[in-house]
Formats: C-alpha cells, sequence, structure tokens
C-alpha cells in the first residue's frame, strides 16, 4: 500500500506545485522580487565598492601620516575597519556605525567615529536588500499562497474529492505544504543566484570559503523563514471556513510580522527607557574629570606657556622653541629652543603622559557603562522581535552577514588592544621620557633661535640684560633675515631624513568573528524559527485532522 | 442612492471587518499615543539637560576674550505633534554647532541627544504611518468584493432591476465605506490624543488642533483614494479573492516597492560627495592660504610682545585665518545644501507613491521634515552672526584691547556677565509656512483622487453585472 501513497504524495506536490505557479500571485511577485533584487544588488554592490575605496583612501591617509610623523607626540594612528562585503544581501547596522578608531595616548576610544558618513538625512528611509526583499515580499507571497490552502479547495468543492482517494490527511497535508514550499524557493533561490551574479560582475569582492559557508547559511535561513510563513498562512487556513475571512486575517498578521514589530521592537527600548538619565550621568562624571584634569595641569607649571610662568622670569623667552604646533594635550612639536627648555619639557612630558594616560582610561570607563546600557537596550529589542519571525529572521541574517552590533563590538576589542600593543611600542622606544617626544632639534640642524639670530647662545643672551621680546621683533621686522628663515623652515618639512624610523612598528590585523562563534550567537534565533515551523505544523495537522471536508 | 448608502453602512458596521479593524486600529494608535508621550517626556527631559550643560560651560567664561572658545548651540525644541507626524525629528540632527573662534570647529549640524547607534533605525508609528500603510490596507479590505463579490453572491443584478444610476451605487458605497472608516480613525485618534494629553502632558496649541484637523481632512482624501482602488479592482476581477491578492500586491508596490526605489536610486540619480571627500578639498584651503601668505598666515606673539608694534604681524594673521575660515564654511554649507537638496529628491521620488505623496504632504502641513531642519540651519545662522555682531561691540567699547577678532588672547580682558549673552530661540515653521510647502503635493494628491474616481466610474459603466 506504501508504494501507490508515495507516489500519490509525489504527484500531489507537483500538482500543487503546478497550480501556484500559473497564477498571478506567483507571476507579480516573481517580477517584483527580481526586479527588486537586481536593483538591491547593483545599487549596493556600487555603494560597497564606494566604502571600499574610502576605506583604502583612509588605510593610505594613515600610512602618509604615520610616514610623515616626525616626533612621537604626532604619532597617532588610525586603525580602520574593512567594509563587509556580505552587507549587501544585508545591510545591517552598517552605515549606523563608525568604522574610525583613533589611537592616542590622551583618548582611550570606546566608539569608533564614522568619518565618511553619507547623507545624514537620508537615514530615515529605509534601505532596501535582498534580506528585506524576502522578508517583506516572498513573505507576503508566501502567505498568500497558502490562505486558501484548504477552506479555499473545500468551497471550490475541490478538498472532498481529493479525499476521496488513498491519501491520509497529513499527506495530503504534506503534499500541500511542500508543492507551496517549492514553488516559493523558485524566486527565493533565483533571486539569490542573481543578486550573487550581479556582486560577482560589479563588486569588488572576493569570495572565500567563510564567506561562502555564510552565504549558504544565510540561504537556508531563507528556506526556514519561507516555510515559516508558508505555515502560518497554512494555520489560519485550517482555523476558518471562508477564505475572504482567512485573506484578513493572513494579510493583517504578515502586516503584523513585518511591519508592526520590528519597528516596535526597535522603538520601545528607544522611547521608554532610561538612556538619558545615565547619558546625563556619564557627563556629569566626566566633566568631573575635566575639573580634576584643570587642577592637576595646573599644579604641574606646563614650561610652553611663557606668560603663565610663576615666577616671571624676563629672561625666559631666550630658551622658548619659537615655533610650535599642538595637537590636543599631549600632542605638541616645537623647534629652535634651547636644551635647558627642552629638558624643562621632557620633566614635564615625563610628568604629563602618565597622568593623560590615566585620565584618558578613567574617561573611557565612565562611558564604556553608557555604551553597556546600549548593547543592553540592543538585546531588549532582540527579545521583544521573538514575536514576530519576520524579525527574528532578519536579526539572524544581520549576525551572519557580520553587520550585527557583536561584529562591531569585536572591532573595538581588537583595536583597544592594538592601542596596548602601540602603547607597548612607544615604551619600548621611550619615547615618553626623550626630547623625540616634541622635537627633532638638534638632530635635524635646527639651533637655538637667539644663535640664529644673535650668534649667541641663550645664557649669553640673558645675560646681556637685552629684553628677549626686543630682540624678537627687531627681527621680526628685518624683513630679509624672517624671510631666508621662513624659506627655511618651509624647507624642513619636505626633508624626509626627519621622520621617525618606523619599520618596527607592529601593524593592525583585522579578522572578522568566525563562523562558528556567530552561529553560536544566533542560535536562539534559529531554534526560534525551527520550533515555530514545528509548532506551527502540529497545529495545522490537529485542526485538519478535524477539519469538514464537505 | 441613499438606501444604497444606509444598506451598504449597516452591512459593513456590524460586519466581522468593522470590529477586527476597529480594535487593531485602538491598539496601534493606543500604542502611539503611549510611545510618543513617553518619548516627549524624556525628549523633555534631554533637551533641559543640554540647555543646562550649555549653560554651566557658559558660566565659566569670566572675559570677554574667552568668548571664543565657547561652543554655541541652537537647539530644536522637542516637536509637540511628533506623533502626528515625527518628519524623522526622532533620529535626525537636532541642533546646531558653531564657535565664533577663528580655530573653531566648521558649523555642524548633529544630534544632541542621547542615541543608540547599536540599534536599528525604526519607521515611527505615527499617525501619518498608520494611516499610510495600516488605513490604506483596510480600506482595501473593506471594499475589495464590493462589486466582485456582490457579484458572485447575485445580489448585484437585483441592484440593477432597481432604477439606480451605476454612479449612484459606487457613490453610495464609496460613502458609506468612508465613513465607516472615519469612524474608526476618529476613534483612534481620540485614543491617542487623550493618552498624549493625560500621560505625556503635552499641552497642545490652537496651531497643533489645526494641524490635527488638515490631518483629518488629508486622511479621508487617501483613504478615498485606496477605497476607489479598491472598487476598482473589484471591477476589474471577477472574483473577490483576485481582487484583494491583486489589492495587497498593489499595496506593497504602493507602501514598500516604490520608496525602497526612491532610496535605491536617489544616489545615481543626484549624486553628491561624501564628507571625507567635502574634508579633503576643505583641507586644500590651508595649503592655499599658506601659499597666498608665504609663511606668515599665523605669527601669534602673545599680548604682551605683539604690543610693541600694535600687533602688525597678528593682524596680517587674523586676516588670512578670516580667509581661510569663510572658504572652508562655504565648502560645508555648500554641501549642506546638496544634502538638503538630496533629500527633498528622495522624497519626490516616493510621492510617485500614493502613500509617499501622502506622507510628504502630511509631514509638510505638520512644519516638520526638511522644512523644519532648514529652518534650523537659517535661524542658527542668523543668531551666530547676532552673537559676533554683539562681541564686535562690546569689544569696540574697550580701548585696552587689541580688537583682533576672533582669536581668544586678542580681544578685550573686561568682565563678562554672562546672563547679557543673547540666548538663542528656536521659532517653529509657522501653520502658513507649512500650507504653502504642502500646497502643490495636496493638490496632486487630489488630483489623483479625482482621477482614480473617474477610473471606477468608467470601468463599473462597462461591467457585466450577471
Amino acid at each position: 500500500m506504501s508504494q501507490p501513497n508515495r507516489s500519490l504524495l509525489g504527484t500531489l506536490v507537483l500538482k500543487e506545485l503546478h497550480d501556484l505557479v500559473l497564477t498571478l500571485r506567483f507571476s507579480i511577485g516573481t517580477a517584483l522580487t527580481l526586479v527588486l533584487a537586481i536593483l538591491a544588488a547593483y545599487i549596493g554592490s556600487l555603494d560597497y565598492n564606494a566604502r571600499l575605496s574610502s576605506y583604502q583612501t583612509k588605510l593610505k591617509l594613515n600610512h602618509d601620516w604615520l610616514a610623515r610623523s616626525a616626533v612621537y607626540s604626532f604619532l597617532q594612528p588610525t586603525v580602520v575597519r574593512p567594509p563587509e562585503p556580505l552587507s549587501i544581501l544585508n545591510h545591517g547596522l552598517e552605515g549606523r556605525l563608525g568604522t574610525d578608531f583613533p589611537i592616542s595616548i590622551e583618548t582611550e576610544t570606546t566608539e569608533a567615529e564614522g568619518q565618511n558618513r553619507g547623507n545624514e538625512y537620508l537615514a530615515i528611509f529605509s534601505e532596501v536588500d535582498l534580506t528585506v526583499i524576502v522578508a517583506v515580499i516572498l513573505g507576503l507571497v508566501a502567505v498568500l499562497f497558502t490562505f486558501d490552502a484548504l477552506c479555499g479547495e473545500r468551497e471550490a468543492g475541490m478538498l472532498k474529492l481529493v479525499m476521496s482517494y488513498p491519501l491520509s490527511r497529513s499527506q495530503f497535508l504534506l503534499g500541500k505544504y511542500l508543492g507551496a514550499w517549492l514553488a516559493l524557493m523558485i524566486p527565493a533561490t533565483l533571486a539569490c543566484v542573481l543578486s550573487l551574479m550581479v556582486m560577482e560582475f560589479t563588486a569588488q569582492v572576493h569570495f572565500g570559503s567563510q564567506e561562502i559557508v555564510r552565504i549558504a547559511l544565510i540561504f537556508a535561513l531563507f528556506a526556514l523563514y519561507l516555510s515559516s510563513m508558508l505555515l502560518a498562512g497554512l494555520v489560519v487556513s485550517s482555523l476558518t471556513q471562508r477564505s475572504s475571512v482567512a485573506l484578513v486575517f493572513s494579510t493583517f498578521a504578515w502586516f503584523f510580522f513585518v511591519t508592526i514589530v520590528p519597528n516596535l521592537a526597535t522603538m520601545i527600548p528607544d522611547f521608554a527607557g532610561d538612556r538619558p538619565r545615565i547619558y546625563q550621568q556619564a557627563r556629569e562624571r566626566l566633566a568631573q574629570v575635566d575639573k580634576e584634569q584643570d587642577t592637576a595641569y595646573k599644579k604641574l607649571q606646563d614650561p610652553r606657556d611663557p606668560e603663565s610662568a610663576m615666577p616671571r622670569d624676563p629672561m625666559a623667552l631666550y630658551y622658548y622653541a619659537i615655533n610650535n604646533s599642538s595637537n590636543g594635550w599631549t600632542g605638541f612639536e616645537c623647534h629652535f629652543g634651547d636644551a635647558k627648555y627642552y629638558d624643562k619639557l621632557r620633566d614635564f612630558f615625563g610628568q604629563l603622559i602618565p597622568f593623560a594616560m590615566r585620565l584618558a582610561s578613567k574617561r573611557a570607563d565612565i562611558w564604556r557603562e553608557y555604551v553597556r546600557y546600549r548593547y543592553h537596550q540592543a538585546a531588549l529589542a532582540r527579545g521583544i522581535s521573538f514575536l514576530s519571525p519576520t524579525a527574528v529572521f532578519r536579526n539572524n541574517v544581520t549576525f551572519l552577514s557580520g553587520t550585527s552590533e557583536v561584529d562591531y563590538a569585536h572591532f573595538i576589542d581588537l583595536a583597544s588592544r592594538y592601542r596596548n600593543t602601540f602603547l607597548n611600542y612607544l615604551q619600548g622606544k621611550n619615547a615618553f621620557n626623550s626630547w623625540r617626544w616634541f622635537t627633532t632639534d638638534f638632530d635635524d640642524g635646527d639651533r637655538p633661535w637667539t644663535e640664529i639670530v644673535a650668534g649667541k647662545t641663550a645664557d649669553e643672551m640673558a645675560a646681556s640684560g637685552k629684553k628677549p621680546e626686543d630682540v624678537l621683533n627687531q627681527w621680526l621686522h628685518d624683513r630679509v633675515a624672517f624671510a631666508k628663515f621662513l624659506q627655511a623652515e618651509m624647507e624642513r618639512e619636505k626633508r624626509t631624513d626627519r621622520r621617525l624610523p618606523l619599520g618596527d612598528l607592529p601593524a593592525f590585523r583585522y579578522a572578522r568573528i568566525g563562523t562558528g562563534e556567530v552561529l553560536v550567537h544566533g542560535a536562539p534565533e534559529i531554534a526560534f524559527l525551527m520550533i515555530v515551523n514545528l509548532v506551527l505544523f502540529l497545529v495545522v495537522f490537529t485542526r485538519f485532522v478535524r477539519y469538514d471536508v464537505r | 442612492m441613499r438606501h444604497i448608502f444606509q444598506r451598504e453602512i449597516l452591512d459593513q458596521l456590524s460586519s466581522f471587518k468593522f470590529f477586527a479593524g476597529l480594535l487593531l486600529v485602538l491598539i496601534l494608535f493606543g500604542v502611539n499615543g503611549a510611545v510618543f508621550s513617553l518619548r516627549y517626556r524624556n525628549d523633555l527631559v534631554e533637551y533641559r539637560q543640554v540647555q543646562q550643560r550649555w549653560e554651566q560651560q557658559l558660566a565659566e567664561r569670566k572675559k570677554l576674550d574667552d568668548l571664543p572658545q565657547q561652543v554655541f548651540e541652537v537647539l530644536k525644541t522637542p516637536l509637540k505633534t511628533a506623533f502626528l507626524a515625527s518628519g524623522g525629528q526622532d533620529r535626525l540632527p537636532n541642533a546646531y554647532r558653531f564657535t565664533i573662534s577663528v580655530w573653531g570647529d566648521m558649523p555642524t549640524t548633529y544630534r544632541a541627544f542621547s542615541q543608540n547607534s547599536l540599534v536599528e533605525s525604526f519607521q515611527s508609528l505615527d499617525w501619518s504611518f498608520l494611516v499610510g500603510t495600516a488605513f490604506s490596507l483596510l480600506a482595501l479590505v473593506f471594499v475589495y468584493d464590493s462589486i466582485s463579490g456582490e457579484k458572485a453572491q447575485g445580489t448585484l443584478k437585483m441592484l440593477q432591476t432597481y432604477s439606480v444610476s451605476r454612479n449612484s451605487i459606487l457613490l453610495g458605497k464609496l460613502l458609506a465605506n468612508l465613513v465607516t472608516l472615519l469612524v474608526m480613525l476618529v476613534a483612534g485618534m481620540l485614543v491617542s490624543l487623550l493618552l498624549v494629553v493625560l500621560v505625556g502632558q503635552i499641552d497642545l496649541g490652537i496651531a497643533d488642533l489645526i494641524h490635527i484637523g488638515l490631518f483629518t481632512g488629508l486622511s479621508a482624501f487617501y483613504v478615498t483614494l485606496f477605497l476607489c482602488l479598491g472598487m476598482l479592482l473589484s471591477s476589474i476581477t471577477h472574483r473577490p479573492t483576485a481582487s484583494m491578492v491583486l489589492g495587497v500586491m498593489v499595496w506593497v508596490v504602493s507602501i514598500v516597492v516604490i520608496p525602497g526605489v526612491g532610496t535605491l536610486i536617489i544616489q545615481r540619480v543626484h549624486k553628491i560627495r561624501t564628507t571625507n571627500e567635502v574634508s579633503e578639498q576643505a583641507g586644500k584651503v590651508w595649503d592655499q592660504i599658506e601659499e597666498e601668505y608665504k609663511g606668515e598666515s599665523s605669527t601669534w606673539r602673545g599680548r604682551e610682545m605683539g604690543k610693541a608694534d600694535n600687533y602688525q604681524a597678528e593682524r596680517v594673521s587674523i586676516v588670512a585665518q578670516n580667509k581661510r575660515k569663510h572658504l572652508q564654511e562655504s565648502i560645508w554649507e555648500d554641501y549642506l545644501r546638496q544634502e538638503f537638496e538630496q533629500a527633498k529628491i528622495v522624497r519626490r521620488i516616493s510621492s510617485i507613491s500614493p502613500t509617499g505623496l501622502f506622507e510628504y504632504s502630511v509631514e509638510s502641513l505638520n512644519g516638520t521634515g526638511v522644512l523644519r531642519d532648514e529652518s534650523l540651519v537659517r535661524e542658527s545662522q542668523q543668531y551666530r552672526r547676532g552673537v559676533e555682531e554683539w562681541i564686535r561691540q562690546r569689544d569696540l567699547a574697550d580701548p585696552e584691547s587689541p580688537h583682533l577678532c576672533f582669536q581668544s588672547g586678542y580681544l578685550s580682558l573686561a568682565s563678562l556677565q554672562v546672563s547679557i549673552v543673547p540666548r538663542p530661540q528656536f521659532k517653529e515653521p509657522s501653520v502658513a509656512e507649512g500650507l504653502s510647502d504642502a500646497l502643490w503635493k495636496v493638490i496632486i494628491l487630489a488630483a489623483e483622487v479625482l482621477a482614480m474616481g473617474l477610473a471606477v466610474v468608467l470601468t463599473f459603466q462597462h461591467y457585466d453585472v450577471r
């Protein structure tokens, strides 16, 4: 008896498939899906190329900046996160999160900056990618395939006819379901294949084994999600008597899953949470750290500020370096100063730098509490998403495509470790306790300004009793001498021999989270989809067993 | 026609669709009211916090000479009618920041409140969204079987035996369903308003009530359009299920596909530069000024030293740096204008779909959207000019000051009472401004409604009722 049953099931599946493929819903749905998928893949690829070229530009700029640095205090590398190739299939948080992680003594970066943002006024428009198309359009098509699978056939009188065959009810259900699923996988597979083909030809991506595994997993998720939407339609069909009622129910359910829940999930933590208070707390504590910085700084007596030294030494300007540029608090490059002044500077920085690093750490810890709260909000949003298979599906694809907040946290972690590596490197070069922190004198041939102007050392000029302001002003007004000096200064900028030797500077290596780890992280979502499938099928089956087919 | 109207409305008001739909609407509008009440309260708290932080910073400035280092901020006040149409105000930049100092950062718009970039962006479930998506769907649900369903039941040919014209049948059905849907809409709006006023304690003024009235009128237009569309589809197909399926597909195209395509193709249709490229261009200005002033663009000897020759070198430097700043700022202002232009174009492309057009019109009428953002920039620039002039005048009143505007260290050392520093005041776009901004869009929407109505009339004329 089993053999004819199996071929009967096969026939039923094929019949269902054949019937569905000929409907208007199938043709319109497939057409919309494919057109949008190709468009989204093409535009997404072009955007990816733009982001990739921006990334490469930033790498080059960083490299050039480092190569041009003459003193250690200006050696401030920026670590950049490369764009995710799979973001073309699912944008996720790719546009919202920053990619640049600047490294310096006085700042312990906790959040990446988004230096190359697009038009921020477009942020309110939702982006269409393949995942959205599958979730929204194919999700609707799925529901439209099955909402009248049972009640519709009953109305048409077909159900009692089919039930007269030697076919069990479960086999009938399975046939309906499989037929519809196969019909739905046609546009899904075509959309995937076409998207990948467009990506292959347009985007500058290279698919390694990791990417291929992830793409396969994403496709499996498509199949799982579409199956759950099909079953949802079947459930509605088995619970109602009239197909028009089933249609209304199914459409409302789809609307709820696809529009309401995902928006609520991100809206509620944002609107109803406690974030403003925690943000204010963080800002207040940071303001206190600022005050602490101000009072401690005054005690350190910065030798760079000649008008604030106590007691005021009228001859101090003779030792002063007259060409200064600053970058923040600890970034400082100067020239033409006297050795005594440079020693004072070195001692000052020797104290300032550890102090700055301590404060940077303190500020970072304060800000991290705020960031941690935001991760909690993200987790809450993820939790609320379990009200809808669509939201769960999209969250999971975000994990697999490497565009989630988990990947971001991983990047921040790697970049923070690199900062430590970098600081150790500086420590190893004794950068914090040498003149090289702030000047290339006298290795580059620059002498103290008193020698350039008057041919005497700073001590000799101080002994002469003349006011340094008068000497400087006089020299400034000597157009010929001053212009020669300016010219020499501009020449100095171009010399390459005064650059720092950076051959042994460790480079930053970025590696994505492993696929296994991503799967573990997305396990609740995958399990949820599987359970939903199972539960829905059981519900349909139990209902259909007692369904009145007449 | 009155009989048809009465019959239809009784049918609909007692149907399952009505109760299910009413429940859905009440829940959605209830959630809207609750969520936006909480949001407004939070926004108000954050608004005050930002102002307080700014005042604390300002209080540290003891002399006029300190003012160039002060970061000035102009904040948008939280939008009271965000529950109606937020126009992205809960995510877009809501403040304009500038520094007077010649070394200050470029003026920029940014979001002054706390935000969570770790969570994906959402579509605001405001009234404009709810009516735009849910009510259009409801309209289709109510009329998809108005023609093909009655034909299937055989009651349509009976209608023909009465001496009633086809147009009055259509009109009767249209009005009955419109009234039903408006009943649901008003019920939802009342629930939402109750929550907003009681829980959120948002006190609505005359302008806000006018906005609500205009919104109701526009929604009636929009719902009519979809009712006509539903009836049109109903008279094209012969089975009610087919009309609904077709209706849902058209609805998806209107709500999802066309706006989605808009955002996809905007970068190809109207490309603007990225901030990286703009930064690069602005960066070149430094070199340009260096070249022009041959190393004399930035000489600062200090207040004491420069006094000897009345700050000759510094005067050259301040001219150079002011020039540099002005050039860089124009580059960024230009970029901001392009961003606004792009945002408007995306909205125009989305307006190809009636849902996009409806949401765009409501945004304009409510005085939000790009209109509000441009207002912020305009008013902030005005405020900035006012502050600069104020500082300049006070500095001139002090004969001791070198008068190098605006470089800290070279301005008046006279003590300053921060309470007299001019404060910013953000003015919402007026109702008149909103109306004039929305005029064309409302006209086009009305035209679309008329066109759809005509289409139904023409199709139904030739409909075979047997």
